[in-house]
């Protein structure tokens, strides 16, 4: 399962390959990592259709999750990868705009793993 | 009537020398001298023998030449001739110089013995060459060198043209003379001349005095013209006895005394004028008809004048004098009762005129016994009482004038005091009206400087505010990386329990290394934490003013990211890209860091207030696909390097800002933002910081509905303005 994790938080790679070593170990899950909504494009269209979820940050310099999201729907119309929109503000309004662009799912900050996983799984 | 005087005069020395004697016998010389009235011989014609003394006259008719010429007609039609008398002298008055004192209306030659010794004017039968000359009492000498029989002849002529006809009756004595002392003559004539002169000098002297006091007094005053009419009164009256004085005292030529004459009636004509018209002038008065009827009465008058002498003495001296003085005296008694001390004046001045000259007139024509210093008297009295009561009039008016005017200057100058003490008070009113308001000036300033560093530390607590969200995101990052390398080390702890127990050693060590680096990570969050908590509370801190070394570039992304996540958490759907363009290697600059971070988040908040603003109005206004399409917010900063310093441009593709706006927004508490939004002083703070603080500049671009660029310089060399 290749999942893409959107966030300009570098240290964000680090966390999520300890928290699922051993899924990465077992291939269960491979990730892929951006650092901004643009370079998560660029990963997109490089690994097409293989990416199944994307996992966004919405709080991001330039392009926003948000934004991503828009974007990905736009590309995707048919059998889209699902993304999960992760942000540190669990406020009304971000959720309702990730509803109304189609987000999946919403996660807040700091990441609950033990509910991502149980998701992904 | 200085004609008249002048008669009076003949008439008296007539009197006073008339002898009575027939025979002439010159024994000795009494002290009144001796009259040669009788013994004349009269012969018409003119022959050069008749003066010598050998001529045989016992044929000649007698003749009393003292009598006035009308009453010789055989003088009168003869035109000229020889007078011959033959006297005996005494030799007791031999080779003594003798006076002959001559008294002719006509023009003669006086032979002593054929000898002539005196020329009395030029005699001739031709009217042309003949000059009368007016002779009246003046003493020539006479010496007889032998003792007994002597004669004396003298050629005589008075033509039918001669020029005094034409101006007076000839009521003159013809020729006479009288024989004495020359000393005593000399004495009584001088004594005369000088009594006379002195007389009419003094007259003429007093009235061009006043004359030339009233003309100053005139171009002094130009409004008060009785001045000007006083002064050609006086002026013209001078004249008059200046005339006078020629023809009364002098032996004259007929030409002169007849010219004199003319010019006297002009003079005692314009003065009665002038006269008149000063009294209108001063009474202000319109001229009367009288004056009118005067000067009618003077253009017919005057050619017949000329033409009859007689008529001009009685017209100048009786008619027009009388007329013009009872006028004079009807008009000021009839403006008598008139607050003017002056017009009383000027009627004593016309009675005393109308007294003395009657009294004059009345002593001249035998009403009353003459005597001729009183007669004098009167006559000068009489002439000089008006201009004399003129003079007074307008003096005691100047004096009342003077006086009213001082009085005028002591109001003034009482008033001027009282201003004065008014000005005096209104100036201690006002100068503590002035210390009063200066104090509460002086309050309010103080309230004010209070209130503006209230309004700076509320500006502060603003922007602390709007960032406060973004600090929050900021610190809950860093926070959630520890919680989350925190918890994913306990679980890795435990895996590595786990693989020990199992003896797998390689993944033991790779857990380890792990769990170094996840303490390493929550060391490096934590210390991130820490450090914008130290900013936040350096930020609402006063500043040091302490200028340190500081890397733009990091101040700029430190406090973008704060704006930016302030601002998200503060405005509701607000969204926004941003982008950083820093400039590589930009040295440090020395700056109070703390100031420049509070502008440059003051102009990142302005500048995503601007986008966000942009878009809700384009929501607002119903544009559609506004959330992705169309318009994208972007912020945009970037740094360089200049020759002189740092660029910092923050960029905008917000609201613009209006034209007219531009010069307001350094102006303090000028904000576009609603009521309670903003204090109005963050770029006005941030223009000091930026230019006093840092002697460098804060310019704007702005194109309205396009967005905005703030530009900030920062030189290498810093130095605040003073």
């Amino acid at each position: 399962m290749n999942i893409l994790v959107v966030d300009d938080e570098m240290d964000i790679r680090t966390l999520f390959e300890q928290k699922f070593r051993k899924e990465i170990r077992d291939k269960v899950f491979t990730f892929e990592f951006a650092y901004s909504g643009e370079a998560a494009l660029t990963v997109l269209q490089e690994k097409g259709s293989n990416i199944v979820l994307i996992l966004s940050d919405i709080n991001m310099p330039g392009m926003s999750g948000l934004e991503l999201l828009g974007k990905v729907r736009g590309i995707y119309p048919e059998a889209p990868p699902k993304v999960y929109m992760i942000t540190a503000y669990g406020d009304k309004e971000n959720r309702e705009r990730a509803d109304v662009l189609g987000a999946d799912d919403f996660l807040t900050k700091p990441i609950d793993f033990s509910s991502l996983k149980e998701k992904l799984q | 009537m200085k004609h008249i005087t002048l008669f009076i005069l003949l008439c008296w020395s007539a009197c006073t020398f008339a002898q009575k004697s027939a025979v002439f016998r010159i024994d000795s010389l009494p002290k009144q001298g001796i009259v040669l009235d009788k013994g004349w011989k009269w012969h018409a014609g003119d022959n050069a023998e008749w003066a010598k003394a050998e001529y045989d006259d016992a044929e000649w008719e007698g003749i009393d030449p003292t009598k006035e010429i009308s009453d010789l007609p055989q003088l009168k039609n003869a035109e000229i001739g020889f007078f011959r008398l033959t006297v005996w002298v005494d030799s007791n008055v031999l080779n003594k110089i003798l006076a002959l004192k001559i008294w002719q209306t006509g023009a003669s030659e006086i032979y002593l013995n054929g000898q002539l010794i005196h020329q009395l004017g030029t005699v001739s039968q031709n009217q042309n060459q003949e000059q009368t000359l007016l002779v009246q009492g003046t003493p020539y000498s006479i010496l007889f060198t032998k003792a007994g029989q002597q004669t004396l002849a003298i050629r005589y002529s008075f033509t039918s043209k001669n020029i005094l006809l034409k101006y007076r009756p000839v009521n003159y004595i013809a020729f006479k003379a009288v024989l004495g002392d020359l000393d005593a003559a000399n004495q009584l004539y001088t004594k005369d001349k000088v009594f006379y002169t002195f007389l009419s000098y003094y007259k003429f002297g007093i009235l061009l005095f006043l004359g030339i006091i009233h003309l100053l007094l005139f171009i002094m005053h130009p409004s008060k013209k009785a001045n000007l009419f006083i002064a050609l009164y006086a002026f013209f009256h001078s004249i008059s006895f200046h005339i006078d004085n020629n023809v009364s005292t002098l032996p004259i030529t007929g030409e002169k005394l007849y010219w004199y004459t003319h010019f006297n009636i002009v003079a005692i004509i314009l003065n009665g004028i002038f006269s008149l018209l000063t009294i209108y002038a001063y009474l202000k008065i319109p001229k009367q008809k009288m004056f009118w009827l005067m000067t009618s009465l003077l253009v017919v008058a005057y050619p017949f004048c000329l033409s009859f002498p007689t008529f001009s003495i009685i017209f100048t001296a009786f008619i027009y004098s009388g007329l013009l003085a009872f006028e004079a005296f009807r008009l000021s008694l009839s403006h008598y009762k008139q607050n003017q001390t002056g017009v009383k004046f000027i009627t004593a001045g016309w009675l005393a005129y109308i007294i003395f000259m009657g009294l004059f007139y009345l002593m001249i024509f035998g009403f009353l016994p003459f005597n001729l210093m009183l007669s004098n008297l009167f006559a000068n009295l009489g002439l000089l009482s008006v201009p004399i009561s003129y003079s007074l009039m307008l003096a005691v008016d100047f004096a009342k004038m003077n006086r009213e005017l001082s009085d005028k200057l002591l109001e003034v100058e009482h008033l001027s005091n009282e201003k004065q003490q008014l000005l005096a008070a209104q100036n201690e009113t006002l100068e503590r009206q002035v210390n009063t308001r200066t104090a509460e000036l002086n309050q309010s300033l103080e309230t004010l400087k209070a209130t503006q560093a209230q309004l700076i530390q509320r500006e502060k607590l603003a922007s602390l505010g709007e960032l406060t969200a973004g600090i929050a995101h900021e610190i809950q990052n860093p926070l959630n990386f520890v919680n989350n390398f925190a918890e994913v080390s306990t679980e890795l702890v435990d895996e590595m329990a786990e693989e020990m127990s199992k003896g797998n050693q390689e993944e033991v060590q790779a857990i380890a290394t792990d769990l170094k680096q996840n303490l390493q990570k929550i060391n490096h969050h934590g210390k991130r934490a820490s450090s914008i908590v130290k900013n936040m509370l350096e930020h609402s801190r006063t500043s040091s003013g302490q200028k340190e070394p500081t890397n733009i570039n990091a101040l700029i992304d430190e406090c973008l990211r704060l704006s930016y996540h302030g601002l998200r958490a503060q405005l509701r759907g607000f969204q926004a890209d941003y982008a950083l363009h820093l400039a590589e290697n930009l040295p440090n600059l020395s700056t109070v860091s703390q100031d420049i971070g509070r502008v440059l988040l003051n102009l990142f908040n302005n500048a995503f207030y601007a986008v966000y603003e942009k878009k809700k109005q384009l929501i607002e206004s119903g544009t559609e696909a506004h959330f992705a399409a169309d318009y994208v917010p972007k912020v945009t900063v970037s740094s360089c390097k200049t020759e002189t310093g740092i660029e910092i441009r923050v960029k905008d593709n917000g609201t613009g800002i209006p034209e007219a706006l531009k010069t307001k927004i350094f102006q303090p508490f000028f904000t576009t933002k609603p009521t309670g939004e903003g204090t109005g002083l963050g770029l006005s703070l941030s223009y000091e910081i930026i230019t006093k603080g840092h002697g460098g500049s804060l310019s704007i671009e702005s194109s309205e509905g396009n967005g905005t660029t703030f530009i900030i310089e920062l030189p290498f060399n810093l130095k605040p303005k003073t």
